[in-house]
């Protein structure tokens, strides 16, 4: 055989096929898997290879899918000046002081990842306390969590907030002290986002993907645009996404589709807020939260609303997805989507719900027989799930009943894993690692179902199934390399495997 | 007597004697002089303008800088030849009153004090002064470095003036939907919600007026507007109120007074060349009327200038018609006569249409076709009175157009009134036939 761009032997090849086989060897040919095999029958090829790769022993996965990431704000997160260290004012400001001193006349300075519940002092910085750090660079400060900001003086007054907007916090004078929540939050992140140079926008996601090829992703489905995320993001995402060396997905977040039909994104939604999140009590519950009794949580919609653009969306073929993570938003998405369905059938749609994360029995039940796709993200219960942590705060004892992938999975559905970075990092090893370490054990998976997670249901959740998401002859020569056998470590320590390699197409993108 | 005009509604901007001096100044001599102004009545402390412009060093180099900067203003006017601008008193200076000072914020505030006199004041306003008043923000884009004080007063004059001009336009926009003026009371809600696109209660007005004038496109067009910038930037849906208002007209029950599909009277077109006398008094009846556009005549003489006397009626009907009727006129035509009149490049940016800003040619007798759709528009909406006072200034282009649309003679819901002249051209008009004198 003639023409082989690449050769990987001497390895353990999961090719994630329907019946799990296990290869040796694989061979790639203008980006498509030609061969595959067990045992020595690589050799004869070596010779014709272009490039070779000896595993010696090491494991390959079809690359790896994140299913839910929002790229444009990864990519600026790494282009932040990050302050979650600061562990109080004077030790903000001393980092605020020091990136001024390094940062051109007249740039600005973007703060991220700053906690003030973490500092003795419990407040943000006024403009004032940014004045003295930087007087000649203008200051953002976002919150952890991106709600509240603090500006510096030269911010504020290049932005020309209309005083009588929501949320300008005062000083003693009645002058507006720097602070921004609620609205004049929402234009402040505005008016920075719209105004970094594309420039700059490229670079940032560039760095989102060399840290996703990092951590062996070949495709991701980001989520961009809507009233948090920002067009400009999604817009320089649609003018580079060919040039990008690996696949990006794009979810427009919006109700707006005939914009969604005129930008030729085929997936409408993402992170469209039916409700919002346990950490900040806005996921919308059946009943109140353990630590607030007044509050069930938020709907950012009525049915009617939801309903409409559901039924419009799915009429004109566009692929949905809905960020539902309390009860009664799930089964508002629910609700749209069946009755959706019933108005016009549609086959084979695969409508999402992201998150899906409090679904009850039957909503799960329903999930299965409408043939959705939960997208889920299993890091979360690493992070803040099992006994003493936020989501038993948040939830008391229904933190048992989150994100129930063994249940899901034996209902038949079929889960797309993600990150939802910047919420948690671009990860898949962690994300499987997790998804089998449940902190609520029974809620957990095994390995070969985490992993299907990030590879070939993300394959299927994209329409892909037929060129990604397994090692096959005349897919794509997608794969993850990875330190160690997954199947072979023990499960405690699936999140300390490495990943080695990272191929697309064919093209090596990463080999350590 | 000297003249010092500052504008600082917008980018800051200062007029000694009609001529701009800002070249000469420095960031802290531009702020300083135009503090000065703004106090122009007051004596000002020493210690409190070091304060303002040099809180941040200390007191004996703070007070160098000052006398350095008032030095060099003293200067600038000097080198203009004009008297000295500035009075030293004990402890503190002023402006000379050898000066007449006008600020625009002082207009401002005069527009506000007439009204509060008398409500009747607003007969004497338009959008189009206050914006000539109001043109941005209190120094737009002025930030002095190392002036806490100083950056703190602009904060605070920057809110008062918003707020002024917040309360002009509500005011305004009270009187003329009072006086059953609804197009206008339209264009003031528009800019309202411009300035702040998070106003729910100024869309439901809006949507209203235009139920009264019974253009039920343009209610659901601003419904599905507001819906979307809550959905985009709150993440929330419309009051109830305006989803009722909005179940109405989707049902088609949306109160439409009738007398609104009445209020435009159609006939034909109708041409008339009237003596002096007749004239004169025909348009004056006609400046009472409420129900039609009157669009009266040249004020300067450009008969070399091609195209000019259209270009100007092009301008007239950009003052007077609402927004809305942009929306409906096609792309192509804008796009062709924005040859003869660039601020339609401006106005179809503003209903988001997509036109060429390149310089091009467009044949004439294109561009008199495009010019013919456009006062189809406008006729459509309302009636249109053009007079013609001083057809002698007419260009030759514009006058070969008039001679194309009146032949025509099908444009309907328009007169056009010329005033009898020498000027051969009209002679030849004449003989078209389509005129009654």
């Amino acid at each position: 055989m003639s023409g082989i761009d690449l050769l990987l032997y001497n390895g353990s090849i999961y090719t994630m096929d329907s019946r799990n086989t296990v290869k040796n060897w694989v061979i790639i040919k203008d980006g498509t898997i030609v061969e595959t095999g067990c045992g020595e029958g690589y050799e004869q090829y070596v010779q014709d290879a272009v490039e070779s790769i000896d595993l010696k022993g090491r494991t390959v996965f079809p690359g790896f899918f994140d299913n839910h990431v929002h790229l444009a704000q990864t990519g600026l997160n790494l282009m932040s000046l990050d302050l979650n260290h600061a562990e109080n004012l004077n030790q903000l400001f001393e980092i605020i002081s020091e990136a001024a001193s390094k940062t051109g006349k007249g740039e600005i300075i973007r703060g991220i990842g700053f906690d003030e519940m973490k500092t003795p002092e419990k407040r943000m910085p006024n403009r004032r306390e940014l004045d003295k750090c930087s007087p000649n660079n203008p200051v953002w400060i976002n919150r952890v969590e991106y709600h509240v900001s603090s500006v510096n003086t030269m911010l504020l007054s290049m932005l020309n907030i209309p005083f009588n907007l929501e949320g300008i916090l005062r000083d003693e004078k009645g002058l507006p002290d720097g602070r921004l929540i609620g609205r004049a939050n929402l234009f402040v992140r505005k008016y920075i986002i719209e105004n970094i140079p594309n420039q700059i926008k490229k670079e940032a996601i560039n760095k989102a993907i060399e840290h996703a090829i990092c951590k062996g992703i070949t495709t991701v489905n980001s989520m961009e645009g809507g009233n948090f995320f920002n067009e400009s993001g999604m817009n320089c995402i649609l003018e580079n996404n060919s040039i990008f060396p690996i696949d990006v997905k794009l979810f427009y977040q919006t109700t707006d589709i005939r914009k969604a039909i005129e930008k030729g994104i085929g997936c409408i939604g993402g992170d469209l807020f039916l409700d919002g999140s346990f950490g900040s009590r806005t996921a919308a519950l059946l009943k109140p939260y353990e630590d607030e009794i007044l509050t069930n949580g938020v709907l950012y919609y009525t049915q009617e609303e939801i309903e409409d653009f559901v039924l419009n969306a799915h009429e004109q073929g566009l692929q949905i997805a809905l960020h539902a993570i309390g009860e009664i938003a799930i089964d508002q998405a629910l609700n749209a989507y069946e009755k959706a369905q019933k108005l016009c059938s549609r086959k084979d749609c695969r409508h999402r719900i992201e998150h899906f994360e409090l679904a009850t029995d039957s909503q799960i039940k329903r999930a299965g027989e409408l043939n959705i796709i939960p997208s889920m993200q299993p890091a979360f219960e690493y992070m803040w799930g099992g006994p003493g942590k936020m989501y038993e705060t948040r939830l008391g004892d229904r933190y048992k009943r989150t994100n129930r992938f063994s249940k899901l999975i034996r209902e038949g559905l079929c889960i797309a894993g993600g990150s939802d970075s910047d919420v948690t990092e671009m990860n898949p090893v962690l994300g499987i690692h997790s998804a089998v370490n449940h902190p609520v054990e029974e809620n957990g998976t095994n390995v070969l179902e985490a992993i299907k997670m990030f590879t070939c249901n993300g394959a299927f959740a994209g329409f892909e199934e037929d060129s990604k998401g397994s090692i096959e002859k005349g897919k794509k020569g997608d794969f993850a390399i990875l330190d160690q056998d997954p199947f072979k470590v023990q499960k405690e320590k699936l999140k300390e495997i490495k990943v080695v390699g990272t191929i697309k197409e064919g093209n090596i993108l990463l080999i350590r | 007597m000297e003249k010092l005009e500052v504008f600082s509604l917008g980018t800051l901007d200062i007029k000694l004697n009609n001529r701009s001096i800002n070249e000469y100044m420095s960031g802290k001599a531009f702020g300083l002089l135009c503090y000065l102004a703004m106090n122009s009545d007051k004596v000002l402390n020493r210690e409190k303008l070091v304060e303002l412009f040099w809180g941040n060093s200390d007191s004996e180099a703070a007070k160098y800088n000052l006398r350095y900067t008032l030095w060099t203003l003293r200067r600038i006017f000097k080198n203009e030849k004009a008297q000295d601008i500035i009075i030293n008193v004990k402890n503190g200076c002023k402006i000379s009153e050898a000066y007449k000072i006008i600020t625009d914020v002082s207009l401002l505030d005069n527009l506000l004090t007439n009204i509060e006199k008398d409500e009747k004041y607003y007969r004497n306003i338009t959008l189009e002064k206050i914006h000539s008043i109001y043109k941005g923000e209190f120094l737009e884009g002025f930030y002095l470095k190392n002036c806490p004080e100083f950056n703190d007063w602009v904060f605070y004059e920057r809110e008062a003036c918003q707020r002024k001009y917040i309360s002009l336009l509500s005011g305004f926009s009270i009187y003329l939907k009072q006086n059953n003026l609804p197009e206008k009371c339209i264009d003031v809600y528009e800019e309202m919600i411009r300035m702040n696109p998070l106003q729910e209660d100024l869309y439901l007005n809006l949507i209203r007026l235009y139920i009264q004038l019974g253009d039920r496109n343009a209610a659901l067009t601003h419904y599905e507007k507001c819906c979307k910038v809550l959905r985009e930037e709150l993440n929330i849906g419309p009051m109830q109120e305006l989803q009722k208002v909005y179940q109405q007209i989707k049902n088609g029950s949306g109160k439409i007074p009738n007398n609104v599909y009445n209020y435009v009277k159609k006939t034909d077109t109708q041409f008339s060349i009237l003596e002096h006398k007749r004239y004169q008094q025909y348009i004056n009846e006609e400046t009472q009327k409420k129900d039609s556009v009157l669009v009266a005549s040249l004020e300067k003489n450009l008969k070399e200038v091609d195209y000019y006397w259209m270009s100007e009626l092009i301008e007239y009907f950009s003052l007077k018609a609402g927004n809305e009727v942009w929306y409906k006129i096609p792309d192509y035509c804008l796009q062709d006569l924005s040859f003869i009149n660039s601020h339609l490049i401006e106005k179809a940016d503003c209903c988001n249409k997509n036109i060429s800003t390149h310089p091009f040619t467009v044949p004439d007798i294109r561009l008199y076709q495009s010019m013919e759709k456009l006062l189809h528009y406008f006729t459509k909406e309302k009636r249109v009175i053009i007079g013609i006072e001083k057809p002698e200034w007419i260009d030759n282009k514009s006058f070969q157009w008039l001679q194309y649309y009146i032949g025509k003679g099908r444009c309907r819901n328009m007169e056009i009134i010329i005033q009898e002249s020498s000027d051969e051209r009209i002679r030849n008009l004449k003989n078209t036939g389509n005129f009654r004198t």
